[in-house]
């Protein structure tokens, strides 16, 4: 008990200290909390897109069939791809999907754009998206469209949205929004039959934008994505799995290099206390004397010492954390955008906001090891201050 | 603790200096048994202070051996020394060394913290000590706003609030008030009739000797010449 009633005498030390000092406190600890605050809010909504973006993947259909013309995107012939591809025994089904960019319905100016996907709604495997108001489409109904809740802007279930695409001005029909499940699926997509997407992007009857494929039961991806770019020349077959793959190396590599530039900052704060526990003032060697003469041991005065750099680091990453954690809900303006990439177009995008377990334990370590580091060598210097100091003027 | 024989054998301290080799205390020897008390005089910069260092183990002598008890002070590791200091040890030192910026109560309580007591225990014995001391309504006050005698005051509960068996005293009487220097004289008397060992360091004996404290005295010649009686 002792032992125990030893260390939290140094640790109320410490803490006294902390605040009695509050001048080289703020010193240190601000700029270690500021930068926390920003790293968290950036983490939060990274992750909270990585793992909207991973959702969104896994509507994706098993395999992506998409034709490359110079490097482009380039409209697939339905009919003799669906019929190669049909005739495999790999594959279960075969839809066509058409897309295009539009003008998202509101204000043209602000350049908000919307994704119109145009589906099959008899096909089976269109049924995932969900919907918080109207209803889906009928299968073969036309001149109808569903939209997520960010597109629709003021427009409601009875509205009709007059999208203009690159084939032309459509007139829908709003009978639905989507549900904001998937976060990027409210604010971008609005779903309307193949033959209305058609019409927007300007494809003929027999051409879609891509081929969704389902596989059979057992069947592997990678078999049949190889047969097909052997086959066909300029085709690209995107796997579900490597969908999700390739969206997280995008925003997981987006918020790597922010965070990572970021926290460089937090260098600050260690160099900080580094400089302020190598520069000691006459004063604070005498204290340090007093206490040895009163019978602390050098190791105590070093673990007081490390103590208050705990103290100070996880009280000002704690701070940072929860300021992070505020802006991050108040939408994290100034770097959301710098996480959403494409969807920063998107008019009322917002991503939802998740913390990875190892996320926060690596902003945690961020904003403590390197400063107890740091504290290490000033705090042994100061510790090792000869007793007799404290006979001196 | 009780007391032990605190001896000198032939301990010497110099310094080398840009000016050469100084000698600070020159083979002193003598024992002082437990509820002894030995009067230091001499002239400022005589060696008195660095013999008051050299007993409460914060120097180390040059040669010769300093002894309490069974312990051999010059020989035991640093962290040893620090144990001792803080089980046997109460320093009275000139010009008070308490903490600027500490309340009494923080600066008398932070020598009991090697101790490993409670918080609690820790506040309630420096309480007891500052009150003993007729500073107890001073206990939450910022030494920094507390006149030079409630001071020396606060620094003697911090000296004796761990109860040592050795206590040492540096010019204890300076800078006070003469309240405040009889009752820092009559505690420090009150101590050694307690069977601790009390060495004071003084150039104004007079006052100490007028307070009956002192059994013996160490006269302080200069150039490291200490004549012990």
């Amino acid at each position: 008990m002792s032992e125990l009633h030893r260390h939290l005498g140094l640790a109320g030390y410490a803490a006294r200290n902390l605040a009695r000092l509050w001048r080289r406190s703020l010193a240190v600890g601000v700029p270690l909390a500021l930068a926390i605050a920003v790293a968290t809010a950036a983490t939060l909504v990274a992750d909270g897109i990585r793992q909207d973006a991973a959702l969104a993947a896994s509507y994706a259909p098993d395999l992506t069939v998409q034709r490359m013309a110079y490097g482009r995107l380039s409209p697939i012939a339905v009919g003799p791809f669906g019929a190669v591809l049909a005739a495999r025994p790999e594959v279960a089904a075969v839809r066509p999907r058409v897309f295009t960019l539009v003008p998202a319905p509101g204000d043209e100016s602000t350049g908000a754009l919307a994704t119109v996907l145009g589906v099959d709604w008899a096909a089976a495997g269109e049924a995932p998206y969900g919907v918080v108001e109207g209803r889906l489409p009928a299968p073969g109904e036309t001149g109808v469209v569903v939209l997520g809740r960010g597109v629709a802007a003021s427009l409601r279930p009875g509205a009709t949205w007059r999208a203009r695409g690159p084939g032309g001005v459509v007139a829908l029909e709003v009978v639905g929004l989507l549900s904001d499940a998937v976060a990027i699926h409210g604010a971008n997509l609005a779903l309307t039959s193949l033959e209305d997407a058609r019409a927007l992007a300007g494809l003929a009857p027999d051409e879609a934008s891509e081929l969704a494929v389902t596989l059979a039961p057992g069947a592997r991806e990678g078999s049949l994505a190889d047969h097909l770019q052997t086959q066909f020349e300029g085709v690209r077959v995107v796997g579900k799995g490597a969908l999700g793959r390739i969206l997280d190396a995008i925003y997981g590599s987006r918020s790597g290099a922010f965070v990572t530039v970021w926290l460089i900052l937090l260098l600050v704060s260690p160099a900080a206390a580094w400089a302020l526990g190598m520069s000691v003032a006459a004063s604070e060697r005498h204290e340090m004397g007093v206490l040895k003469a009163l019978g602390w041991s050098t190791l105590e005065l070093v673990e007081a010492r490390m103590i208050e750099g705990g103290l100070l680091g996880l009280a000002a990453t704690l701070a940072g954390a929860l300021a992070g954690t505020l802006y991050a809900l108040g939408g994290a303006p100034g770097i959301a955008g710098l996480f959403e990439g494409w969807a920063a177009l998107y008019p009322t995008f917002r991503a939802p906001l998740a913390v990875d377990p190892r996320s926060a334990l690596a902003l945690f370590a961020a904003g403590i090891v390197p400063l107890l580091a740091a504290m290490a060598v000033p705090a042994w210097r100061i510790g090792s201050t000869p007793p007799e100091t404290v006979m001196r003027d | 603790m009780p007391a032990e024989t605190l001896s000198f054998s032939s301990v010497s301290k110099r310094y080398r200096g840009r000016a050469g080799e100084v000698v600070v205390l020159g083979k002193l020897s003598f024992a002082l048994a437990p509820g002894e008390a030995l009067l230091l005089v001499g002239p400022p910069g005589s060696g008195k202070s660095t013999v008051l260092a050299l007993a409460g183990a914060l120097l180390r002598p040059t040669s010769g051996a300093v002894r309490y008890g069974e312990r051999a002070l010059s020989s035991l590791p640093e962290h040893a020394l620090a144990r001792f200091r803080g089980a046997e040890v109460g320093f009275l030192f000139q010009g008070f060394r308490l903490l600027r910026g500490w309340t009494a109560l923080e600066n008398v309580a932070l020598a009991l913290v090697p101790k490993g007591l409670p918080a609690r225990e820790r506040a309630a014995r420096a309480t007891a000590s500052l009150e003993a001391l007729g500073v107890g309504a001073r206990a939450s006050f910022r030494v920094n706003d507390l006149s030079g005698g409630e001071q020396q005051r606060v620094a003697l509960a911090r000296a004796l609030v761990s109860e040592p068996s050795l206590v040492l005293a540096d010019e204890p009487t300076s800078n006070v008030d003469r309240p405040t220097a009889e009752l820092v004289l009559a505690e420090l008397r009150r101590r050694k009739d307690c069977g601790a060992t009390v060495l004071v360091a003084s150039h104004d004996p007079a006052l100490v000797r007028a307070a009956g404290l002192c059994d013996r005295m160490a006269y302080f010649e200069g150039e490291g010449r200490v004549r012990v009686e």
